[in-house]
């Protein structure tokens, strides 16, 4: 009973808050705007492609999987881990799709979760490894093994295809609906990626998420209250992996067909470059990177030649100017969204 | 007859030709008080980087609860109850004062994979939050829970440091000069602070200070380190007399004024 009534204080800011959140940490503004903008977001989602043409749609779809792509990604940095691998894991899912999908006739709702499971099972495995170093070695060494799994797809025709690839993956359906038509694949596609969105958002509310985080801050003193750090960053990559080990899935179904061309390290980097200039302290930021950089990518077509230097321009414009990426600025557009994490 | 809570035999750590802690044997019993002293350099913080699995010995064993933790890794070594504060000011940056605490209960929230996706955060989860108050509380930093860390004043920030070790729910705590940053008050305060962590919490302490009114109250038995050597152990009055320590802290006048601080 006493403990009944001592709850009371934290359960008017609790459900909703950071785990760790103090009472101050939101005002009802902060809420209003927030959700007001997630709930216009997820309606466009679903209205927007019944209004616009295929190649429309076909844009919307690749970014809604990039939305997946870079937020998985930036889990796996919440810790303080840059690696180079990321991309490789959403191969290693696509193919482990692909595979049962051509093989054993599995459906798409089988396909995608033994994607994500197989995804984050080799991301736990070079995670042993890996975790053994930090920053420039961790970066290095992400990108040999991620090599080492590329070339591999390359080097074996069984199972893998070779450099071609897998192909004639049997086009998916639901409950009877088939997902061939490319309007139903991204209605599909964007449930499956909100729901992944959703649980990762609930993994960085959590006391787990911060610790992570905290993990980035001060391993010294993380450990020294008994959080075990390698462990946190294993964990932290091993679900990075499962999620865009989905991701992965999604894209092999969406196409019918993956090849080893698919995630090369030129993607790998644009990855990179959609996570630090929309910043990784929240998903949201990420995820605006990712916005404005497809923006910038689909405004440069006439300029095609000349992409990797204007995006070059705008990765060191945003190490030089905004250090913390955009999501920074837009803290200052919304004073109640500052604080929690990062600078005061 | 007390149990012997932490031993250490022989323990040596060398950095290249230099010998920072040389042969040590030192045992603390539960329940006990226990100081720690000798002129800087002496190789205090480094015994404490050994015994919290910070550095790795370069001789000798430890032994903590009758489990050996020569080679233990940190993590495990506070999961064991004991655990360290450190000489610098280390809190968590980009947290306020109740997530730090929060964080240190980490390992004692047993977050499950369903409560992290459902937001249901169980019994435990409050229970830590409920300690987290109390501890805050303890250390007198109630009124800045939401403050964030990086912006209290340096002794805050120290009470901060002791808040977060405590959240570990220790049986002992060592304590990294606890008092350097704090002021006069404030250090009144931390001499009453250790009493009441022994008879309200039932933590044994290591305690490190340069501040010898603090160490000479409240301090059962105080050990006496010099070039990395135990060379005195007693009780405080004993300690204050006792020749080699006079020499070690380079003769009598010198002694004296540390010992009116
Ligand atoms: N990481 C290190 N590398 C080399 N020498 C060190 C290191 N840490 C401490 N020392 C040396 O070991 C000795 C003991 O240092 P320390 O334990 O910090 O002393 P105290 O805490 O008693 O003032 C000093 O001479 C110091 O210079
Ligand atoms: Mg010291």
């Amino acid at each position: 009973m006493n403990h009944q009534a001592a709850k009371q204080p934290s359960q008017t800011t609790s459900d909703e808050a950071a785990a760790v959140g103090g009472p101050a940490s939101r005002g009802p503004t902060r809420a209003i705007i927030s959700y007001g903008i997630l709930i216009a977001i997820i309606a466009a989602l679903y209205l927007v492609p019944g209004m616009v043409g295929y190649y429309q749609v076909e844009l919307l779809s690749i970014f809604v999987l990039n939305c997946l792509v870079v937020a998985s990604y930036r889990l796996t940095t919440t810790t303080g881990d840059w690696g180079l691998h990321h991309i490789i894991l959403m191969g290693v899912g696509g193919y482990a799709a692909a595979l049962g999908a051509i093989h054993f006739d599995l459906p798409i709702l089988v396909t995608l979760p033994i994607a994500g499971v197989i995804g984050g099972l080799v991301a736990y495995i070079v995670a042993i490894p890996l975790t053994r170093t930090r920053g420039f070695a961790f970066f290095i060494a992400s990108f040999a093994i991620g090599e080492f799994i590329r070339l591999s797809w390359l080097a074996f025709t069984e199972p893998f295809g070779g450099p071609h690839g897998l192909s004639g993956i049997p086009s998916p359906s639901i409950f009877g609906i088939g997902l061939s038509d490319p309007r139903n694949f991204l209605y599909f596609m964007t449930t499956i990626v909100l729901l992944c969105l959703a649980a990762l958002y609930r993994i960085d509310k959590s006391l787990t998420g911060s610790a992570w985080f905290a993990v980035q801050k001060d391993e010294p003193l993380c450990e020294s209250v008994g959080i075990d750090a390698t462990s946190a960053r294993r964990w932290a990559l091993t679900l990075g992996g499962f999620f865009v080990g989905i991701a992965g899935g999604l894209f092999a179904h969406r196409l019918g067909a993956i090849d080893a061309k698919n995630f090369q390290l030129t993607i790998m980097i644009y990855l990179v470059i959609w996570a630090v200039v929309g910043g990784t302290r929240t998903i949201w930021g990420s995820i605006l990177g990712l916005a404005v950089m497809t923006l910038i990518y689909e405004g440069t077509r006439p300029l095609e030649d000349w992409r990797p230097l204007i995006f070059g321009g705008v990765l060191i414009a945003t190490l030089l100017l905004l250090p913390n990426g955009l999501e920074s600025q837009v803290e200052r557009l919304l004073p109640n969204l500052r604080r929690r994490r990062g600078r005061p | 007859m007390t149990d012997t809570l932490l031993r250490t035999s022989s323990l040596t750590k060398r950095f290249g030709g230099l010998v920072a802690v040389d042969s040590v044997d030192l045992e603390v019993k539960a329940g006990e008080i226990r100081g720690l002293i000798g002129p800087n350099g002496a190789g205090k913080t480094t015994l404490f980087s050994l015994l919290s699995g910070a550095l790795r010995p370069s001789g000798g064993r430890a032994f903590f609860s009758g489990t050996e933790i020569t080679r233990a890794r940190t993590h495990q070594i506070v999961d064991l109850g004991l655990v360290r504060t450190f000489q610098r000011s280390a809190v968590f940056h980009g947290f306020s004062v109740f997530e730090n605490v929060l964080l240190a209960s980490f390992r004692h929230a047993r977050e499950t994979p369903l409560g992290i996706l459902f937001g249901n955060r169980g019994r435990t989860h409050q229970e830590c939050r409920e300690r987290v108050h109390q501890i805050l509380q303890f250390v007198g930093l109630s009124s800045h829970e939401n403050e964030p860390s990086e912006v209290l004043p340096l002794g805050h920030q120290r009470s901060l440091g002791l808040a977060i070790a405590l959240a570990t729910r220790p049986t002992l705590v060592m304590l990294d000069e606890p008092a350097a940053g704090m002021n006069n008050a404030e250090s009144a305060g931390l001499a009453d602070l250790i009493t009441r962590m022994r008879t309200e919490l039932g933590t044994t302490v290591l305690l490190v200070e340069h501040d010898m009114k603090t160490v000479m109250d409240v301090c059962d038995t105080i050990s006496v380190i010099d070039f990395g050597r135990i060379i005195a152990e007693g009780t405080p009055d004993r300690i204050a007399n006792d020749e080699r320590v006079i020499e070690a802290y380079l003769g009598k006048e010198n002694w004296e004024e540390e010992l009116r601080g």
